[in-house]
């Protein structure tokens, strides 16, 4: 059996990247945790060659590279929810000091020309044209440039010093780049970034074997091909990600079917939303929920005749209590979502009162979610000021200035809204306004 | 066993963890998340017309059973059913108070043309869904239970029988088409009526195969009699 110290490094090497494939840390590259992991292991196993501390550090850097430019194209598809963690920051460090500052500079300013600029400036539809008439093109050379700068760069390391850290460099450059067009550019091509990933690490182990030792083949062997297919199953994550937000779209096209105005809305409540809940202290991941719920805080108005929401006068009490049943048709609808199941109840107590006079359930204040409470306050100062910026105003009522509104939630502060939220919208409104 | 073997060892059994985590984890997942949407979109649909509910769970039912007799592969059959349970989303951009306390006798030819209009716009809808954007031709293309169906024939609101001529090319549309216009008819003139109604707008024998499959299916036990229509909500 394998010494206590290398079953340590395996599971850090399998397990870390493992737990980093899990969704709360959505902006870390898996691979980065890979290179962590080894460098650890590394020193674990008395592994001290600086050239494979150099591999690892390119490897890292190359991988986060390719996580950049996917996230960045999921930004640009999905609002800014999800930000990359810059934690190559020490990997390029590393290498500068093995390599030397002057070429890892270069690279990083070829790199961020070449791929993140590009991706964050273009729209991504027509990134991915770009990227599916440049892939033909030039993926082989990338591909062999890769392949040859990672067996040199073993080869340095195993004392080969004629190959040294030049083709290391281009290995680095030309991994991040292909990696890129290749894995960044949809379901068929993502199959081949796999295949290129597969390639490389081919590479890699063959050259361990060759001019290292067989003991770090295995070694190579055990932890880069697993977490490889962990990578493989990076392309059901996309498909998780098409699937849920293929059910938001849909059931806010259906809400925008039945009532188009509601559309901007919307909008602008989800954006506030998230807003005050991260200035709630609320961790992105559950922001980004409560984004989720304010876009769907009104899809129970499918169900409620468009001409009495829209309906110019004051309404009938069969007329009101008619309207006041979307808070539990939108939970209704939400509810066969296991995903969603948490925030169907958000959106049921939506419009819940601290002083126990809301509906549907006149909950009292201690069992309304802080959720609730944020769409809440936000809901009502949008329903207060559509009309302002020279949108549709709602029919029943004219458009009320920013401060009057803020006011009127002030006053209304713990009775029908929870006062440290109004505190906390009203920060985020002046600094939207300033 | 030496180190090396047991390092072996222990690779074979993380990619055979992998490997059921690929091949059948995420996939059962997937399907999971997808049926829950669907269900979500079908609730939409129905607590916006309640005259509308059980339609789709009667349609997709019928379309499964049917098109396994019909020897449709299952990944089609699957596609059908998702389809069946999608063609109601762009009922939502029908005005809420024509389908809700008004008959379909009474309605304007203006209205018949905006009823006429949803399948259209729920084919708009999926394209506009990645994950359901290979289902918005089938949709578009397959009509809806349709209100002002009558006992003389299918469709005749719609311009004699241009629905099933279309559908009577693809095996798929034409179960699709069948069925839905079966549940439509039964639940509004009763299934003897309806029958007779299917049998005369049926003359290609495309449309007359899946006829007879959907005939077999509504006299075996599993077959349920169509859901009698609700009422419809005064609002």
């Amino acid at each position: 059996m394998p010494k206590r110290k290398d079953r340590g490094a395996f599971v850090g090497f399998v397990g870390v990247p493992a737990i980093s494939r899990s969704h709360r840390f959505p902006g870390v590259s898996g691979w980065v945790v890979v290179a962590a992991a080894a460098l650890a292991a590394s020193w674990l196993l008395g592994i001290e060659r600086p050239a494979v501390w150099f591999g690892l550090a390119v490897l890292a850097i190359a991988s986060d590279a390719v996580a950049h430019f996917r996230l960045a194209g999921e930004r640009l598809a999905a609002g800014p929810t999800s930000r990359p963690i810059p934690l190559r920051a020490p990997f390029v460090v590393l290498a500068a000091l093995l390599g030397g500052w002057v070429p890892v500079l270069i690279l990083e300013a070829a790199l961020a020309a070449l791929t993140v600029l590009p991706m964050r400036a273009a729209p991504k539809e027509r990134m991915k044209a770009l990227v599916l008439e440049l892939m033909p093109r030039w993926a082989g050379l990338f591909l062999a440039v890769a392949v040859a700068g990672w067996v040199s760069g073993l080869a340095w390391a195993a004392g080969r010093e004629w190959l040294g850290p030049a083709a290391a460099s281009a290995a680095y450059v030309s991994a991040a780049i292909g990696g890129c067009f290749l894995q960044g550019a949809g379901s068929w091509w993502g199959v081949r970034g796999v295949v290129f990933d597969v390639v490389v690490l081919i590479g890699v182990s063959w050259a361990a074997w060759a001019f290292v030792s067989a003991g770090s083949a295995v070694l190579l062997g055990l932890c880069l091909f697993p977490i490889l297919a962990l990578e493989a199953l990076r392309e059901t994550d996309r498909l998780f990600a098409d699937q849920h937000f293929g059910t938001i779209t849909g059931l806010s096209l259906m809400l925008q079917g039945a009532h188009p105005h509601t559309h901007r809305h919307l909008a602008r409540v989800a954006d506030m939303a998230e807003s005050v809940a991260q200035r709630l202290g609320m961790s992105p991941e559950h922001a980004r929920r409560v984004r989720e719920a304010s876009i769907l805080h009104d899809i129970g108005k499918i169900a409620v005749d468009e001409a009495i929401l829209d309906k110019p006068g004051p309404l009938t009490d069969e007329e009101y209590e008619h309207v006041k049943t979307h808070a539990v048709y939108g939970a209704q609808i939400l509810e066969p979502v296991a995903e969603f199941r948490e925030l169907s109840r958000w959106i049921r107590w939506h419009h819940e009162r601290l002083d126990g006079k809301g509906y549907p359930d006149g909950l009292p204040a201690d069992q309304i979610p802080i959720e609730s409470r944020i769409i809440a306050v936000v809901d009502a100062f949008d329903a207060m000021t559509s009309g302002l910026d020279g949108g549709e105003a709602r029919p029943y009522r004219k458009p009320v200035p920013v401060r009057e509104a803020l006011a009127e939630l002030r006053r209304c502060a713990g009775t029908q809204f929870d006062p440290r939220v109004v505190e906390a919208f009203e920060a985020a409104i002046q600094e939207t306004l300033s | 066993m030496t180190e090396v073997g047991a390092a072996l060892v222990a690779l074979a059994g993380v990619w055979a963890v992998i490997a059921t985590t690929a091949r059948v984890v995420v996939p059962w997942q997937l399907n999971r998340r997808v049926r829950e949407s669907l269900r979500a979109f079908s609730v939409a649909s129905e607590l916006r017309f309640p005259a509308q509910r059980g339609v789709s769970d009667q349609v997709v039912f019928l379309v499964g059973e049917v098109g396994r007799r019909l020897r449709l592969s299952p990944r089609e059959v699957a596609r059908l059913q998702m389809a069946a349970r999608l063609r109601g989303i762009g009922l939502c951009a029908v005005p809420y108070r024509l389908l809700n306390g008004r008959e379909p006798d009474s309605w304007s030819p203006a209205e018949q043309a905006v009823f006429r209009r949803h399948t259209e716009v729920s084919g708009a809808m999926l394209e506009l869904l990645p994950p359901l954007r290979h289902l918005a031709e089938t949709v578009r293309e397959s009509p809806w239970p349709n209100p002002w169906c009558t006992k003389e024939g299918v469709g005749d609101a719609l311009g004699g029988h241009a629905v099933f001529r279309a559908s009577g090319d693809e095996l798929g549309r034409c179960v699709l088409a069948v069925c839905s216009e079966w549940v439509a008819l039964a639940g509004r003139h009763g299934r003897d009526e309806a029958w007779e109604a299917l049998r005369r707008a049926t003359a290609e024998p495309t449309t007359r195969a899946v006829l007879e499959a959907l005939e077999a299916v509504l006299r075996s036990s599993r077959a349920q009699e169509p859901q009698a229509r609700r009422p419809a909500r005064t609002f």
